[in-house]
């Protein structure tokens, strides 16, 4: 693009001028009259030294640079101003990759500690630079692996400056594993169902019924009343525990069943425009989005896709509402852990809804370690 | 018309409307005061009179000229 520049010529009969411009094969973009003696002209940049060669007694002056020419004029007069407008945006960009805050979800400061300490290790901490994707699930990986016998599942999540951190602790480590003594007390009231101890003194038996916190197998081994050996009390106790269930089921209630299908793509997101690089053919589906790149200042982003199919029934009985009761009970059940029998306490149905209460025997593990 | 004639047109053209005059591919500018213009294309010449003529883009290929027209004559 060529540059032009705006001229302004004083002198007598102007047309001449313009006369000679055209003769010198100078092109005159616009000619704009300001009074009889006076034209503002618009020629290209390079021909401004060929007009000057000619202007004779005409007087020429430089109004305005045009095109390309006056960009670079406004840069070189406002350089401070723009490179200040650019650090602020590498700045702004840089803090948005910053972190800031690191919350983990729970009560428990141990295990809170515990993770802050790892992921510290594992690079991210209050200020460091926030992690791709990849670096993310990897860090994610070798914390499970390193403390599978704490953590169930894990979940690292970068929303703006900060990390969320969420996980399931596993139920199953009510087991101890270092050289420290410990009781093994009630979790819950049960009646005691199975004892399977290593070691420590059975306080309980099978049958006996026990209140939360109570003592079922000590580390005081004890003869004729006098501690003979501090042993670690080790073992899985199982016992009956009881629970009331009020189940209100809609009677036009929908049940999303997940079928085992998937498809696994990329998405761009642009403000809220969404493009998938593949397409799937569900019809009932549920989409996860994780975004692998993007940042809070463009509007752009590169999403990972996870779409599963998904199956959605309506019905509505009361076998279903009981169903639903058990179904809950059954989802926070463990290993070896089973319901024995239940009741219906109570039926209501009415036009819209169907409640039931229900009481459930449940076998679960009771036995809780305590340090001594 | 042929496509290099649409991509590369060279016809001589001259398009009047209110209170100017376009004139495309002419040859030469012979005359240029405030009322009368002089313009040579490859056929003929052709003679513009006014008053306050004026010119308003003066191109190689393309001339626009305004003010207030009394006269086109073609020579």
């Amino acid at each position: 693009m060529k540059s032009k520049v705006r001229i302004k010529v004083v002198g007598n009969n102007l047309n001449r001028f313009l006369m000679r411009l055209y003769k010198k094969n100078i092109n005159i973009y616009e000619v704009k009259k300001n009074s009889k003696y006076e034209y503002l002209i618009v020629i290209d940049y390079d021909n401004y030294d060929l007009v000057l060669k000619n202007k004779t007694i005409y007087d020429v002056e430089i109004i305005e640079y045009l095109g390309f020419k006056k960009i670079k004029k406004k840069i070189i007069k406002n350089w401070i101003l723009y490179i200040l407008i650019v650090a602020a945006l590498i700045f702004v960009m840089f803090l948005s990759k910053l972190t800031f805050k690191i919350d983990i979800i729970t009560n428990d400061d141990k295990i809170k500690n515990l993770l802050l300490q790892e992921l510290k290790e594992q690079g991210i901490y209050k200020y460091s630079l926030g992690k791709s994707y990849d670096e993310i699930n990897k860090i994610k990986g070798n914390i499970l692996k390193k403390y599978n016998n704490i953590l169930e599942w894990l979940e690292i999540k970068r929303v703006g400056t900060r990390y969320i951190i969420r996980f399931e602790q596993r139920l199953t480590s009510d087991r101890i594993n270092d050289d420290k003594i410990y009781n093994i007390v009630a979790k819950k009231d049960a009646r005691i169902i199975d004892l399977d101890i290593e070691s420590g003194q059975i306080i309980k038996n099978i049958n006996e019924y026990v209140k939360k916190d109570e003592l079922i197998v000590s580390s005081d081994i004890l003869l004729n009343s006098e501690v003979k050996n501090i042993v670690t009390a080790k073992g899985n106790i199982y016992g009956e525990v009881w629970y009331n269930v009020n189940v209100k089921y809609p009677k036009n209630y929908s049940k999303m069943k997940k079928t085992g299908k998937r498809l696994i793509t990329y998405s761009f997101n642009f403000f809220n425009k969404k493009i998938m690089f593949k397409k799937d053919n569900f019809f009932d589906k549920i989409n996860t989005s994780d975004k692998i790149i993007g940042n809070l200042v463009l509007p752009l982003s590169f999403n990972k896709e996870t779409i599963e199919e998904v199956k959605i029934a309506s019905k509505a009985s009361v076998d279903e509402a009981i169903n639903l009761g058990l179904e809950k009970i059954k989802d926070s059940l463990e290993e070896n852990e089973e319901i024995l029998y239940y009741k219906v306490l109570k039926k209501h149905e009415n036009d819209d809804l169907i409640e039931v209460d229900l009481f459930v025997s449940v076998k679960e593990s009771i036995g809780k370690y305590i340090l001594k | 018309m042929n496509l290099k004639n649409f991509i590369n047109d060279l016809e001589f053209k001259i398009i009047i409307l209110n209170n100017c005059i376009n004139i495309v591919n002419y040859e030469d500018l012979i005359l240029l005061s405030e009322d009368k213009i002089i313009i040579k294309s490859d056929k003929f010449s052709i003679l513009i009179t006014g008053k306050n003529l004026s010119i308003s883009k003066l191109l190689n290929q393309e001339l626009l000229i305004r003010g207030l027209f009394k006269n086109i004559e073609f020579r």
